[in-house]
């Protein structure tokens, strides 16, 4: 049976929206490894909590 | 190989079918982009076949829609076209971890009577590298650090703090706070006379005022794609693990040891077991192991290995595999209902949900 082959337009592909994703974490993840990641490109491993 | 160039996603852009529809999710960048079930066909069962291939097998029927499906894989860099697909293996999702709990939950209220340093101790020795500080009631700057003093040893990575608002946790105290204890990277300060929520310090530390009350566990269990954790661990843990409880350990606010504390069942309390003790129960571990593939509705969902799941509010609570009752997407329509909360105000909620 031949399936159909929708739009990649369609609106039912359109990428979640900012309000839809909005959450109280914003820009940064849960640990502390993605945070490093996401938002310092430098991070000090000599501070990581361990080598206070 | 083929004289003709194929079609081969990256290794971290990984395609998920649903009812209505699918996702890539690109674990990598930390994004989703939803295609139609057609071309999640196209990259699982015509994977490796030449786009002139692919057209034939449908009759030229839907030339046009595949050109676009490729041009749009092509533009969101999901892909490539290449020769010898055979040279770039789909990635090892396998999950393993070395730490036999990765994430637990404390759960203080007004009337807790924890032994911190014992617990933060035990969770230590267990490897926990996430904590989830749950304060439901008013909280003074003085318990939040008697809590943070008792982790200011070991292994963990990660504090995520959420507290009631007391006039004393102004934004300056709780940088100070944040700087002090370098393992916070969240503080979500419930019950506040106003929402704001502050830029991140240069660690990347949010403090976030909320006017909901987020006074007991019955706060936790919401589904949202706000907390859909589009990443390499939590996608390769959800194939075979349960998103949520998997190597979790909570202690509820009466010390009980749970698997998380809106679950009834107790494995002992912490002011005289330990969390060894609890562990090694036979049970304790006997939700780690549900699946979204398992569970009914979201079997079918295209955001399952996302998801963060809920096992203690269900929508049959009698069925441990029914969905998640705080979810409100249908995976069948594509649609989400929005929440009655949400109708009357603007923006999603967190509230007290962990991972």
């Amino acid at each position: 049976m031949k399936k159909r082959m929708e739009r990649i337009g369609d609106p039912l592909f359109k990428p979640l929206t900012t309000a839809q994703q909005k959450r109280v974490h914003g820009s940064v993840t849960q640990t502390a490894v993605t945070i490093f990641e996401t938002n310092n490109p430098a991070p000090d491993y000599q501070r990581d909590g361990d080598n206070e | 190989m083929t004289s003709e160039p194929v079609f081969a996603l990256f290794a971290c852009c990984v395609p998920v079918k649903g009812a209505r529809r699918s996702v890539v999710c690109d674990l990598q960048r930390q994004s989703l982009h939803f295609i139609p079930n057609g071309l999640y066909e196209i990259l699982t069962e015509h994977s490796g076949k030449t786009a002139a291939e692919i057209k034939e097998i449908y009759d030229h029927e839907f030339d046009a829609e595949i050109d676009e499906y490729f041009e749009f894989l092509l533009r969101h860099e999901l892909g490539f076209w290449c020769d010898d697909p055979a040279l770039f293996p789909m990635i090892d999702l396998t999950w393993e971890a070395p730490e036999r709990i990765t994430n637990a939950i404390l759960d203080v209220d007004e009337r807790s009577d924890h032994d911190f340093a014992k617990i933060l101790g035990e969770l230590d020795d267990l490897g926990c590298k996430a904590l989830e500080v749950r304060c439901f009631h008013r909280s003074s700057l003085a318990e939040l650090r008697t809590i943070l003093e008792a982790a200011r040893r070991g292994r963990l990575r990660s504090i995520d703090l959420l507290a009631g608002y007391a006039p004393e946790l102004t934004p300056e105290a709780l940088a100070a706070l944040a700087a002090d204890h370098q393992r916070l990277s969240s503080i979500v300060i419930h019950s506040a006379p106003e929402s704001r929520q502050l830029p991140p310090d240069r660690r990347g530390v949010a403090v976030t005022y909320r006017t909901e009350a987020v006074d007991s566990p019955r706060c936790c269990g919401k589904i949202h794609p706000g907390y859909f954790a589009i990443d390499l661990e939590t996608f390769a843990e959800g194939q075979k693990h349960n998103t949520c409880l998997n190597r979790k350990l909570s202690i509820d606010a009466r010390g009980e040891i749970k698997n998380c504390p809106s679950l009834a069942k107790s494995f002992g309390n912490a002011r005289h077991d330990s969390l060894h003790s609890a562990l090694a129960q036979r049970d304790f571990a006997a939700l780690w192991s549900i699946n979204k593939d398992q569970i009914a509705v979201c079997k079918d969902c295209e955001f399952r290995y996302v998801c963060t799941d809920c096992r203690a509010y269900l929508v049959d609570p009698g069925d441990l595999y029914s969905k998640p009752s705080k979810c409100t997407y249908d995976p069948y329509t594509a649609e989400w209902r929005q929440p009655a909360e949400e109708r009357t105000s603007a923006g999603a909620q967190r509230e007290g949900g962990s991972r």
